[in-house]
């Protein structure tokens, strides 16, 4: 309750601290944001599920034709791709929104703005975790055996979340100063569908694809979210531990620059 | 970039903490300014090609507080009266930790509710009931509590049945309404409000100063800011005349608001 200018500790303390203390908002934050987004709407968060089934049915037609990916349940592997994909490129996109969108918020009433970020993360993660469903049913009904170890795919899932919070820390840093990061950021994705094994095979990929797609982080949590759907199982050395490192190298640097910044956000927006 | 963070505001020297129990809020030294690129704002390309010819882009400090000391007692009610842009509102932003000062320190003891913006957050999609819930967690109040407090903010607000109508449905005035009931609904220890109490209609805008006048007889410290001299002579015991970002006067609020009047004339 009190408050000292003077005794508030750095800012990547005080941040962690403030954070902890506003559970309650950011769990009003994810829920309403995600009720105001699909209320509206005819089906709903249908929607969410519809949009990845269009995407491999598109994706199945052309690649299926001339290009051999050499994988077995090619569209289990589109999609399974493709949900990972979307929360990575959603959740860190509209980081650059998170600070700009609550500008209201910030600008009267004093709360930690990283809970803006996060919030948006944890909304894109929430709502793409329904697409496991219709990605599980297809599984099945492609051929890959019903596991119990299906249980574990949530694990790569959130690891997608942490590594996108760190980038969507950065991002949401970045554009107080320059708003070019938007486009600049368009264009990064755009590269990185390409630069990510959606409907390639890493394994059949040696050359110069292949060395982009393991130099890209997102591609260990697209590979070990895909390991949980064909075989139920984590990999810790293939594809977990370069995951688990990825995010936390992610937002331990997403982290210092924002608390870094922090105090530029009022005087900016 | 790396000219830009430079700029970042801190707290540098040290400065005695104030330690008496009869505190409320201090400010001590405190300046606030903010840079404005006296050319246009420029891009990422333009702010690389300019840094490798060497161009600097120029910046204009504007002074927004310089050097204010401000003690504010418990229980006192403190009016702040100044010209447009002399740093009325700043002044609240850096009590209400929206703004962190450049230099100097500021100190608030007990629990604080900022009415600068009544509804900052509000959701259009959301209904009245849910929007109670979301402004009231971003006041820091939980669910239980919001909860509790549920047919006393509806009754406030005067919505009756619209209470479960999506917001977008609201009129301006249905909105204020909502959003100073929920705020109102807290038991702050001490109050700032900002010119929030000029919107509404006549009605409400007495309702609303009843209200922030028992928050008064409660105890409550009260900052309260205006162009209103009539609302200040009745809710506040002090006044603080801000000028071009300086404290001009502090004291008995008539003395203070005479004094603001002879230099307007």
């Amino acid at each position: 309750m009190n408050y000292d200018s003077q005794q508030e500790g750095p800012p990547f303390v005080a941040e962690i601290r403030e954070l902890g203390q506003s559970y309650q908002l950011l769990a009003n934050l994810v829920w309403y944001n995600i009720a105001a987004r699909y209320r509206r709407t005819w089906v709903g968060i249908f929607w969410v599920m519809l949009y990845p089934l269009l995407m491999t049915a598109v994706l199945a037609v052309v690649f299926s034709g001339q290009y051999n990916p050499q994988v077995e349940h090619y569209i289990v592997y589109l999609l399974a791709g493709l949900i990972v994909w979307t929360v990575f490129s959603e959740a860190s996109a509209s980081s650059l929104y998170a600070l700009s969108a609550n500008a209201n918020i910030l600008n009267s009433i004093h709360v930690p703005p990283s809970i803006f970020v996060l919030s948006t993360v944890l909304s894109s993660l929430i709502v793409h975790s329904f697409e496991i469903l219709p990605l599980l049913l297809i599984a099945a009904m492609d051929g890959i055996p019903v596991q119990l170890g299906w249980l574990l795919l949530p694990v790569p899932l959130i690891l997608t979340a942490i590594f996108s919070f760190g980038i969507g820390l950065m991002l949401a840093s970045f554009v107080i100063y320059f708003t070019d990061i938007v486009n600049i950021y368009q264009v990064v994705l755009r590269i990185g569908f390409f630069a990510t094994p959606i409907f390639y095979n890493v394994a059949t990929n040696d050359g110069r694809l292949g060395f982009i797609l393991r130099l890209n982080p997102v591609t260990y949590y697209l590979e070990s979210f895909r390991y949980v759907v064909y075989h139920g199982q984590l990999r810790l050395l293939h594809d977990l531990l370069p995951a688990i490192l990825f995010a936390v190298l992610s937002v331990a640097l997403g982290w210092l620059i924002f608390t870094r910044v922090k105090r530029d956000f009022a005087y900016r927006i | 970039m790396t000219s830009l963070i430079a700029s970042r505001p801190g707290t540098a020297p040290n400065i005695v903490a104030d330690t008496d129990d009869n505190l409320a809020v201090a400010l001590t030294n405190v300046s606030v300014y903010y840079t404005t690129p006296v050319e246009r704002v420029p891009t990422l390309k333009e702010h690389i090609l300019r840094r490798i010819i060497g161009h600097r882009t120029q910046y204009r400090e504007h002074w927004a507080l310089r050097n204010v000391s401000l003690r504010v007692n418990r229980g006192e009610a403190i009016g702040i009266i100044g010209n447009n842009g002399a740093g009325k509102s700043t002044l609240l932003k850096v009590v209400a930790r929206i703004i962190t000062p450049r230099t100097g320190r500021v100190q608030v003891r007990g629990s604080m509710l900022p009415l600068l913006q009544l509804g900052a957050g509000f959701n259009n999609e959301l209904t009245g009931r849910e929007n109670i819930f979301l402004y009231g967690s971003i006041l820091g109040e939980s669910r239980a509590a919001m909860r509790a407090r549920m047919k006393s903010i509806i009754d406030f607000s005067e919505l009756g049945e619209y209470i479960d109508s999506p917001l977008r449905t609201y009129s301006s005035g249905m909105r204020i309404r909502l959003g100073f009931a929920i705020a109102s609904s807290l038991e702050p220890d001490i109050l700032l409000v900002d010119e929030v109490l000029a919107v509404g209609d006549m009605a409400f805008q007495q309702k609303c100063r009843v209200r922030i006048n028992e928050f008064r007889q409660s105890g409550c410290t009260i900052l309260f800011v205006s162009h209103a001299m009539a609302t200040i002579r009745e809710i506040c015991t002090t006044g603080a005349w801000i000028d071009r970002g300086e404290l001009r006067l502090h004291g008995p609020v008539d003395e203070v608001i005479q004094a603001y009047e002879q230099q307007q004339r």
